[in-house]
């Protein structure tokens, strides 16, 4: 388990102190993968650096597995390093090093013989399917072989934790889904814990369990990341859920007038968020027939996340206000939930 | 033919002496070459992780070696050979000859290369520096495999352009009485009115640059990947 308390860093420039991380508290549970997302310049980057202690927090504690970082001696602390891998958005491989001695490269201290480090280079790379690239440089590879490399590297001692500063963000969507499957298949192989950084909401929505959103060096809302799509409460985190469906697209033709989107006065636009045991009822056309209304169903979309289904609806409502009064407070009863777009 | 071309070089006992200058200015070369290469290397390292975006920030230690470098560096080197004189006979025993050629252009080579050095190391990639953190290394252990692996090719390509500085260094201590084709140019070429002297060791000069461009070429070739 990681536990962040409290922690603060402040880094001094000419415009004066900037709060990269101001009094953050998180917790992270063993074996889950945990999604950190912000734009650039939210604390993100800091914060996960905080983990490994790659960047000492001015104030608070670094808890991991129960341990203290903030209180080791640099030996121990080198040594809790190694059972927590990292990989980042530049992949940082030694160019001058083949793939097979860079992944080799954390292993020189590990104690091991020679040919335990060259067999168990030849497994993590079988595992990142790369074994026929052992002899080549991180030069000749493309960024998606580069990052297995990486994390064949930071898989290297064995650590129980995995951290990823902006993983895929240098990788175009295709490479993205390949390395995203990959952490996936190591999640569930070897048990990792996998704490993530991105600016990508889809990569959350693909990989995550639990999401956190920092806004100006705090975290703002965190939870489930099928909760945080259902019913995302902050300003910034409709903004990175929209990002991700077909959402945002729907609420710009609304802005822009589009004609479908407008309402006469007896109609309602209404949005509708469906959680996964809402999902399979007929409530439309049940709510239809009983309250006589008629329901025109503009847009509607479903999401698979965390394996489970969410769906979203945009229906034009027609009929008389005290019908469409209880058809909307029905759906609600539904376990549904309506949120009037325009009426 | 060749009498009239080079009247005094195509006498065997100038020929004689011109290859004993030619291993006389090899021996300095590479001696001193071996020694600042060893000094500047370290005083390259310690200026790169004491700066203040280093491993270890220490501005006392990174003002001193900086300016020390600067003051170094602006004294012409004909000068910096008068100047240390006394502390060269100290050192080495002698203030003419090969012997006594080594220790000014050491002097003058170190802060050269370290400047060199520095600015090789500086261009190491910080991710890398950071990945390496994050495995668990040392400072030592990132210097050594890291910082300095990373840079072989770097370093050989400016280890050449400090040894063909270091040939033109030598020539100059040729004036002093070092030995060496500087000096046999400056005997036989310029006292002595011998042209063709002057030529044949400006041509043995060349050659020996050539070799040394043409070596380095072929390492940092083989070690950039």
């Amino acid at each position: 388990m990681i536990e962040l308390n409290h922690v603060t860093k402040t880094f001094a420039s000419k415009s004066g102190n900037v709060h990269a991380v101001n009094d953050v508290s998180l917790t992270i549970d063993t074996g889950t993968i945990f999604g950190l997302i912000g734009y650039s310049g939210a604390g993100k980057s800091t914060l996960i650096r905080m983990i490994n202690l790659l960047e000492k927090p001015d104030r608070g504690s670094v808890m991991v597995d129960g341990e203290d970082l903030t209180k080791l001696r640099n030996v121990e602390l080198r040594k809790k390093r190694q059972k927590i891998g990292m990989i980042f958005q530049h992949f940082n491989l030694m160019e001058a090093l083949t793939i097979q001695q860079n992944v080799a490269f954390p292993l020189r201290k590990s104690g091991l013989t020679k040919s335990q480090i060259t067999q168990k280079v030849n497994a993590l790379l079988s595992l990142v399917e790369l074994s026929d690239k052992a002899d080549s440089y991180p030069n000749q590879l493309s960024g998606g072989q580069k990052q297995r490399v990486a994390i064949a590297r930071a898989l290297a001692n064995d650590p129980t934790i995995l951290l990823c500063d902006e993983a895929t963000s240098a990788l175009d969507p295709q490479t993205t889904e390949s390395i995203l499957a990959l952490l996936k298949k190591l999640h569930a192989s070897l048990g990792l814990t996998i704490v993530l950084i991105t600016h990508q909401m889809s990569v959350i929505k693909t990989i995550a369990k639990k999401v956190a959103i920092m806004e100006n060096g705090r975290i703002v809302e965190q939870g489930d990341v099928y909760d945080i799509f259902a019913s995302p409460k902050a300003q910034i985190t409709k903004k990175f859920v929209d990002s991700t469906t077909q959402m945002a697209s729907i609420t710009s033709l609304i802005d822009a007038g589009y004609e479908l989107m407008q309402c006469d006065p007896n109609e309602q636009l209404i949005q509708l968020t469906y959680i996964a045991d809402s999902a399979a009822q007929a409530l439309i056309s049940k709510v239809s027939r009983q309250f006589d209304v008629d329901c025109n169903i503009v847009f509607g979309t479903v999401e698979v996340i965390d394996g489970k289904p969410l769906g979203q609806l945009i229906v034009k409502v027609n009929g008389k206000s005290a019908d469409m009064v209880e058809a909307i407070d029905t759906i609600r009863q539904a376990n549904v939930k309506v949120e009037v777009i325009r009426s | 033919m060749i009498e009239t071309w080079f009247p005094h070089m195509s006498n065997p006992r100038m020929i004689e002496e011109l290859l004993g200058c030619t291993v006389d200015t090899i021996i300095m070369v590479l001696t001193s070459a071996l020694i600042s290469f060893l000094f500047g290397l370290i005083v390259g390292v310690v200026l790169t992780i004491t700066r203040s975006d280093g491993l270890h920030p220490n501005k006392l230690i990174f003002n001193i070696l900086d300016k020390t470098i600067n003051i170094l560096r602006s004294i012409p080197f004909l000068i910096l050979i008068m100047i240390l004189i006394p502390a060269t006979r100290l050192i080495m025993g002698t203030s003419i000859g090969v012997n006594g050629a080594i220790f000014p252009l050491v002097i003058g080579t170190i802060p050269f290369y370290a400047r060199q050095i520095e600015s090789v190391l500086s261009e190491v990639d910080h991710g890398l520096i950071e990945a390496s953190e994050a495995m668990g290394c040392t400072t030592v252990e990132i210097i050594i495999h890291v910082m300095l692996h990373e840079s072989i090719p770097s370093i050989v390509r400016v280890s050449m352009i400090t040894i063909v500085n270091l040939i033109g260094l030598t020539a100059m201590a040729g004036a002093v009485g070092a030995g060496g084709l500087g000096d046999f140019a400056i005997r036989y070429g310029y006292q002595n009115y011998q042209t063709d002297s002057l030529w044949v060791s400006l041509a043995m000069i060349l050659l020996l640059v050539s070799i040394v461009q043409c070596v380095g070429g072929i390492i940092v070739k083989k070690t950039t990947h």
